[in-house]
């Protein structure tokens, strides 16, 4: 297995688990909420009650975030052969020619995602999480810490011979593509660490 | 409940910090979004001293459109103020005061001259047409009723606060002859308090909702537009919770500290002439013993807090606030080291699982203000003296007792925030965040107070909390009485209040001149001295003045007094004076009787109020057949009758 695989596959894992977890938390809550409750709880009800505003300007940041992540995901894995020769980038001859290609690239990721958030209803999630500012504000840092991601990216894409080793471009792409997915999905973890206490 | 948190005084102010700081992100403390305070509170800091609040970073002019704001009471009044005038002639007290006046009596006595003095009322009324009392109006019209419910019956209150200019030009064009209950039921569109159950076919029934819809149009004008983060002051983020404005009050102020609880009686009265069943709550800081940082001693901030302490807890119920919860700062200094900024925050920390929202599903809105304030009140005649025991813990399953236990007694990380016995208590209200069982929280509670283990005594109000810890807040209702011993044991109720009444007194032996000062009017003297000390006092003077007849003014100033002496024994019943309730308070607790402050006392309207104790004598003697009560004594009764009515919204007052 490729480093990138590896690299690709430790991004989705992470996704993928704290979706489960995220879930699995919500399960928790629900069912200690049944057994303290005298009477039944419908999971509508307790989401309901579960919910707490997080602020308009946190809620401006995450969403843009989750929107910047998917372009890094896209340009990361996508705008070379990186995974597949075949499906990339580069691949599709008339964004590849045209000189707003990764622009237009960016902007169908961007609108799919939105799209797929607006409809799956995520901005929710965070609702459901008590955060500390601290944590808020680390969530609003993942913005430009993607755009570094994104633009490591397109460097590697679009620079040669390159002026930089490409290890170091691509390693801090993956690391920063890494670190705010983690940052993102925090939330979520450290509310199954106390969970399961 | 959503409170509309009120700071008052330094004290007051760094405390509403905690509760409305911006739970949001922003850049450099700027934002485009709006003010997010924790569960949606909203507040506002009243002080009296502009250069005070000019200092504060975190406040804005209210006048100027800044949210969170402060506001400067006094501001309200013009520079060339009639009423000004009148009162700075006729009883020595200034209006524009630039705050941080100690005398515990000041804003009491100012705030009784504007509901007495029928001259002065014309005059206000004419200056701030319809507006008896300006101040009054301007806090609750301008600082307050904007962010609650009541704004909704109101158009002015949709104006906002948006500028003085503007308040004194609102308080200037609303019509003449206009009572504050027209006001109220002349826009009549819209339901004004939430629960059903605390509905009544007074004043309420008048502002029925035609369309629920109505409560939410032009929320976004209800509050100041700009913050001081350069975010909106309105709240809506675009969830439910970010629409709903307050539906209460909680006032949050020093006891015995300067500003103080002045302010606290005059607005709770006037919300009341407008919707008598808002509730309002104080949480009262008590003065730390020994000298302050501002230098002012123990005696005199004692006097202080005994005076605000015997104010608010005097009122009948439905004419003062819905309780009083009392955290002793003494307790909080010693625990925190002296760390103010840490001492604000473990206050907002502790009040959290009060204010809290989300509730268990299976319950529902269980903790509604109004709900809160009839539990609080139930079978009480006086407002109740609530007693915070805190405890935050990590979670585990069955906790309930440790909690309970650890609050109770302030131990291994409990906070018990003002001394008293738990098992003194005559019911208790427990809030929890996190997941607990309310059976076992009740039979640990019923276990360590000895309260009966039943849903009507002691009251567990669950809500969801942080991940990873259970927090809990248990009000003990009147902790104190009943054990003749309790005052001379450390650690007790009964033993913090009499030092504190003690400290008082002999403040009011020894300091007679700092309370009375030498160039006051001569009225404004003999009410202070007849309110402080009575006829001894008038006795006192009259000696002093013996063979001064040949000095003019102080022939006057002794005809005065022999007039107010004579007056005084004319009485048939001699009106309470602080001096002689405070040694009848020192007596109850030395007897173990509550509660400890019993009548109601005023310095310039003596005569309007009935004595409990009197109230008391003259119900025992009609249970026995005697037939001893006067006229005036049934007249009294009658009107204490026809207030509490009016004050319950049973009847409307024309």
């Amino acid at each position: 297995m490729s480093l990138d695989l590896l690299a690709m596959l430790l991004v989705f894992g992470l996704l993928i688990v704290g979706a489960g977890l995220h879930k699995r938390n919500m399960e928790r809550i629900y069912t200690k909420m049944v057994a303290l409750s005298s009477k039944d709880v419908s999971k509508k009800d307790l989401y309901e009650e579960l919910s707490a505003p997080q602020g308009s300007n946190f809620n401006a940041f995450a969403l843009t975030a989750w929107i910047l992540l998917s372009i890094a995901v896209a340009y990361f894995y996508f705008l070379t052969p990186r995974i597949s020769l075949e499906f990339n980038y580069l691949q599709i001859a008339p964004l590849a020619k045209s000189p707003i290609g990764l622009v237009t690239f960016a902007a169908v990721v961007a609108f799919v995602t939105t799209v797929a958030i607006v409809s799956l209803d995520l901005p929710k999630v965070y609702s459901f999480y008590e955060m500390p500012k601290r944590l808020k504000a680390a969530i609003m840092s993942t913005v430009p810490v993607l755009g570094v991601s994104i633009t490591c990216s397109t460097y590697m894409a679009t620079v040669y011979p390159p002026e930089f080793s490409t290890t170091f471009i691509s390693a801090l792409g993956f690391v920063t593509l890494f670190g705010s997915v983690a940052i993102l999905l925090s939330p979520i973890y450290i509310r199954a660490m106390g969970v399961t206490k | 409940m959503i409170p509309c948190v009120v700071g008052i005084g330094g004290c007051g102010g760094k405390v509403l910090k905690e509760f409305l700081r911006n739970q949001d992100v922003t850049i450099r403390g700027k934002s485009l979004g709006e003010h997010l305070s924790f569960c949606g509170i909203k507040g506002v800091w009243l002080d009296s001293a502009t250069m005070d609040a000019q200092k504060e970073n975190f406040y804005g002019r209210l006048e100027d459109g800044s949210y969170p704001g402060y506001l400067i009471p006094p501001e309200v009044i013009k520079d060339n103020s009639k009423i000004f005038d009148y009162v700075a002639d006729n009883y020595g007290y200034d209006l524009k005061s630039a705050g941080f006046d100690r005398r515990a009596e000041y804003l009491k006595a100012v705030f009784e001259i504007f509901e007495t003095d029928e001259k002065l009322k014309d005059i206000a009324r004419d200056e701030y047409q319809g507006e008896d009392n300006p101040i009054q109006a301007y806090i609750w019209k301008r600082g307050i009723r904007p962010y609650t419910i009541l704004s909704l019956v109101s158009n002015d209150a949709k104006e906002g606060a948006s500028s003085a200019l503007k308040a004194q030009r609102s308080l200037a064009e609303e019509p003449e002859g206009m009572t504050r209950g027209d006001e109220a039921s002349k826009i009549g569109e819209v339901e004004t308090l939430p629960s059903s159950s605390e509905k009544s076919e007074g004043a309420q029934s008048k502002v029925r909702a035609k369309n629920p819809l109505k409560m939410l149009e032009g929320l976004s004008s209800l509050v100041p537009k700009k913050t001081n983060n350069g975010t909106n002051g309105s709240n809506n983020n675009g969830s439910a919770q970010g629409l709903k404005l307050c539906d209460s009050i909680l006032f949050i102020a020093s006891l015995g500290g300067g500003t103080g609880t002045g302010f606290i009686n005059p607005v709770t009265s006037y919300v009341r002439s407008e919707q008598p069943n808002f509730p309002a709550f104080v949480l009262g800081v008590l003065t730390e013993k020994g000298t302050d940082d501002r230098g002012t001693h123990e005696g005199q901030r004692d006097l202080g807090a005994v005076i605000a302490m015997y104010d608010l807890l005097t009122k009948r119920v439905g004419r003062g606030v819905d309780g009083l919860i009392l955290v002793d700062n003494e307790i909080l200094l010693r625990t925190f080291e002296k760390n103010y900024p840490a001492i604000n925050r473990a206050i907002f920390d502790i009040m959290k699982p009060f204010i809290e929202l989300r509730n268990y599903p299976d319950v529902g809105n269980q903790g509604d203000s109004l709900a809160m304030k009839r539990v609080f009140l139930e079978g009480l005649k006086l407002p109740p003296v609530l007693v915070p025991c805190y405890c935050s813990q990590k979670r585990a399953e069955g906790s309930e007792g440790d909690l309970v236990k650890k609050a109770l007694y302030g131990q291994d990380g409990g906070l018990k925030l003002f001394d008293c016995d738990p098992k003194r208590a005559d019911m208790a209200y427990v809030f929890t965040r996190g997941f607990v069982h309310t059976d076992k929280v009740r039979r640990a509670v019923h276990d360590h107070t000895g309260l009966p283990d039943n849903e009507k005594r002691i009251m567990v109000y669950r809500k969801i909390g942080d991940h990873g810890s259970d927090e809990m807040l248990i009000l003990l209702r009147n902790p104190y009485g009943e054990d003749p011993e309790a005052y001379k044991k450390e650690g007790t109720f009964e033993n913090r209040v009499y030092g504190i009444v003690d400290k008082g007194l002999k403040y009011l032996d020894e300091k007679e001149n700092d309370i009375i000062l030498a160039g006051m009017p001569d009225d404004t003297k003999i009410a202070l001295g007849t309110y402080f000390y009575g006829e001894s006092w008038l006795d006192k003077m009259l000696k002093e003045l013996d063979g001064s007849e040949t000095n003019k003014r102080r022939k006057k100033f002794k005809k005065k007094l022999t007039k107010a002496k004579s007056d005084l024994e004319s009485e048939e019943v001699q009106p309470p004076t602080l001096l002689g309730e405070l040694e009848k308070s020192k007596s109850r607790l030395e007897m173990g009787n509550t509660p400890a402050f019993l009548d109601e006392l005023n310095i310039f309207t003596r005569d309007k109020v009935v004595s409990a104790t009197r109230e008391l004598d003259m119900a025992q003697a009609y249970n026995n057949g005697e037939s001893s009560l006067t006229e005036k004594e049934i007249r009294d009764i009658v009107k204490s009758e026809i207030d509490k009515m009016i004050a319950a919204g049973s009847i409307k007052e024309m």
